[in-house]
């Protein structure tokens, strides 16, 4: 982890009890912490009990890409005077692609990532995790979508059928 | 995809943790532990340390990779993680779906059951129901969208709305149903609104006095009538597209437009509307592709334009006044034909602060020729397109040109005017090969002549057989000799020239 003399260190501990150190900066891409930081400015250490270390450790590793692509994106505009727009645009590219590569993961880490994207509040990594469950579940049967997310199907036969008749709208005939 | 991570390992590897995407290694004093989760509990496990692969943390973990990810595959309990995601984050999942898949997500579960009636995007496309070739299923496919949608709309939860798209395609569904979703969309105080191949629907006016709109996308539709009577009322409007959409009214614009005061981007594709003066206080980004039938541009007032495209057909832009803009970094204009400019026209004078700057078209020397006494040096310019202008034919102009941007890095010149190239197309890519801070003593070796450029342009990109005379301006009999400016001479030191074809 990068540590910088001049920054303020953060400890954020799990819900297992592990701690991590970051930046301020990187613990302000959450917004549920950045609110706290913003209530009492001389906190240091931040329990997240409904995070555990493996899945914080991801968060972190999240904002910490985006903290830097951000800065290097700021460093070239005071450089160059303003930011030229095909750099801009490959950054751009770069950081999509290495969402990309971030969110090939399994559905359960998927899962638990947006519950603490969603207790963190952090956008970015919302908007990516929930899009990525959308195109898990696109273009599926139900049956697929079932055993993509391990979903027990806890619906009678005539349950189901009673809900394809009530839902005639939804369905082709055919199906 | 594996990812390790070795942490806290030492010279003599008595002691380091191992991270293999979920599973933990720990490795002490000769024994490894592997913890990893399982329903939610971390649990560990002892592993036997192969004494050949204790050297390196990393002779390690590839002996341990294989296994460890076989007891991470082994040990994965089957639960249903996302069934217990909270209701308002998996309709935020559903949100993200076609809305016929996000109801027939109906059928999964219990759980699931009833989640889709509280989504709050709306995603309705024709093109997802069964294709069908004759007219008789063609007319039946329209019957189950439009039964579609009547039924969603009337069981969704009664809560607002985000997102709401319509895509019907070519197909005749009713005007009256559209008219009616419409109104749904903006009972639910709908953010982005996207319409799109109403077949010339005419769209009803509350959708212009609708003040939750931020985004509004329309294609292939009418609008007009209502409007003026009724006003526009846009506060929230941010982004306005418009495809393919006509109107009989002159004004209506105008009148747009001034319902709009938070608008940033206008994007007029192929309309038939009057756009004779486009004013917007606070419009950043501008794009105008114009269609058949499109009226004269005659006046542009947007002092906080950062961006502008236009492409043109004919003569819009002949008698053009554009207001001055001075955050306008990145011009675009392309004509395809066109007979001239007006000798009042004001358009690139306009923009004293232009970063990138893209000319396009025959007409443009006449723009030059017309604008180049008016305008002020290009201090910010740093990129120059000039398609269809040639340094042979129109050096005066490009000279003049590269004289008003005295910090220019990238000047790209292509043409087809050249008697002897007829028909080619030759790309003049003049770049920057040194940084951008070149010092002044690399400047001051101006040894680059003209000839001595031409001459490297041969070895540098030799040119395809069918092309046999050189495009160099000094062996082409009859061409204007083109002064050379000490501006230019600065760009080209250090530069290259290279002539390659691609017509």
């Amino acid at each position: 982890m990068a540590r910088s003399s001049t920054e303020n260190m953060i400890t954020l501990m799990s819900s297992d009890g592990e701690e991590f150190m970051v930046t301020e900066k990187v613990a302000r891409e959450c917004t549920t912490i950045r609110n706290m930081l913003e209530d009492d400015c001389v906190i240091t250490n931040i329990p997240l009990p409904n995070v555990t270390s493996d899945i914080l450790s991801m968060v972190i590793e999240y904002c910490m890409e985006h903290v830097a692509a951000a800065e290097k994106a700021a460093a070239e505009t005071a450089e160059k005077g303003s930011s030229s727009a095909p750099a801009a645009a490959k950054a751009n590219k770069d950081l999509e692609e290495w969402d990309k590569a971030f969110m090939n993961v399994d559905v359960y880490t998927l899962c638990d990532l947006i519950l603490a994207a969603n207790y963190l509040n952090v956008s970015g990594l919302l908007d990516l995790t929930i899009q990525t469950a959308a195109n898990l579940i696109k273009g599926k049967s139900p049956e697929q979508i079932r055993k993509t997310f391990h979903i027990q199907n806890d619906l009678s036969l005539e349950e189901e059928e009673k809900i394809r008749s009530q839902t005639p709208w939804a369905f082709e005939k055919s199906e | 995809m594996v990812t390790t991570t070795i942490q806290n390992s030492n010279k003599k590897c008595h002691l380091w943790v191992l991270l293999v995407n979920q599973v933990s290694i720990t490795h002490q004093f000769g024994t490894a532990i592997v913890s990893f989760r399982k329903q939610g509990k971390r649990e560990s496990q002892l592993l036997k340390t192969p004494r050949r692969s204790l050297q390196s943390p990393l002779g390690f973990a590839t002996c341990y990779l294989l296994e460890a990810n076989a007891q991470l595959a082994a040990n994965m309990p089957n639960i249903d993680r996302i069934s217990n995601l909270p209701d308002h984050l998996l309709q935020h999942i559903l949100s993200l779906l076609d809305s016929r898949e996000a109801v027939r997500t109906c059928l999964l579960s219990k759980r699931w059951k009833k989640l889709w009636v509280g989504m709050h995007s709306l995603d309705l496309n024709i093109c997802n129901f069964k294709t069908q070739t004759s007219w008789f299923q063609r007319s039946e496919r329209i019957t189950s969208f439009q039964r579609f949608v009547n039924v969603l709309l009337s069981r969704r939860d009664p809560s607002d709305l985000h997102t709401f798209r319509l895509f019907c395609q070519d197909y005749n569904v009713s005007d009256l149903l559209i008219t009616a979703w419409t109104f749904y969309a903006l009972r639910f105080n709908a953010k982005v609104i996207e319409m799109t191949h109403l077949n010339y629907t005419m769209l009803p006016a509350d959708i212009f006095t609708c003040a939750s709109i931020e985004e509004l996308y329309l294609d292939i539709s009418e609008i007009g009538i209502g409007i003026v009577a009724g006003g526009v009322n846009l506060p929230r409007l941010r982004k306005l597209h418009l495809y393919d959409v006509f109107s009989g009214n002159n004004g209506i614009l105008r009148e747009l437009l001034s319902g709009c005061p938070a608008l940033e981007e206008l994007k007029l594709d192929e309309c038939k509307l009057d756009i004779s003066v486009i004013s917007s206080p606070q419009l950043k980004y501008l794009y105008i592709y114009s269609g058949l039938d499109m009226a004269r541009i005659e006046s542009i007032r947007a002092p906080n334009l950062v961006s502008l495209d236009l492409q043109l057909l004919g003569d819009e832009l002949c008698a053009a006044n554009f207001e001055e803009m001075p955050f306008l970094a990145n011009v675009s204009i392309t004509v395809f034909d066109g007979t001239g400019f007006d000798a009042k026209c004001r358009i690139i004078s306009a923009c004293p602060n232009v970063r990138n700057l893209k000319l396009h078209g025959r007409v443009m020397k006449d723009l030059l020729s017309t604008e180049l006494p008016k305008c002020p040096t290009f201090f910010n310019l740093r990129k120059l397109q000039l398609y269809e202008l040639c340094r042979t034919c129109h050096g005066d102009l490009v000279d003049g040109m590269l004289e008003l941007s005295p910090n220019l890095k990238k000047l790209e010149l292509r043409t087809r005017c050249h008697p002897l190239l007829n028909s080619q197309i030759s790309v003049a890519n003049i770049s920057s090969q040194g940084a951008p801070s070149q010092s002044a003593s690399n400047w001051s070796a101006r040894t680059a002549t003209e000839s001595q450029l031409g001459a490297g342009a041969t070895s540098s990109a030799p040119l395809p057989d069918m092309i046999a005379p050189k495009p160099d301006p000094s062996t082409i009999p009859g061409a204007p000799s083109v002064p050379v400016s000490d501006t230019l001479n600065d760009i080209m030191a250090g530069m290259r020239e290279f002539f390659p074809f691609d017509g």
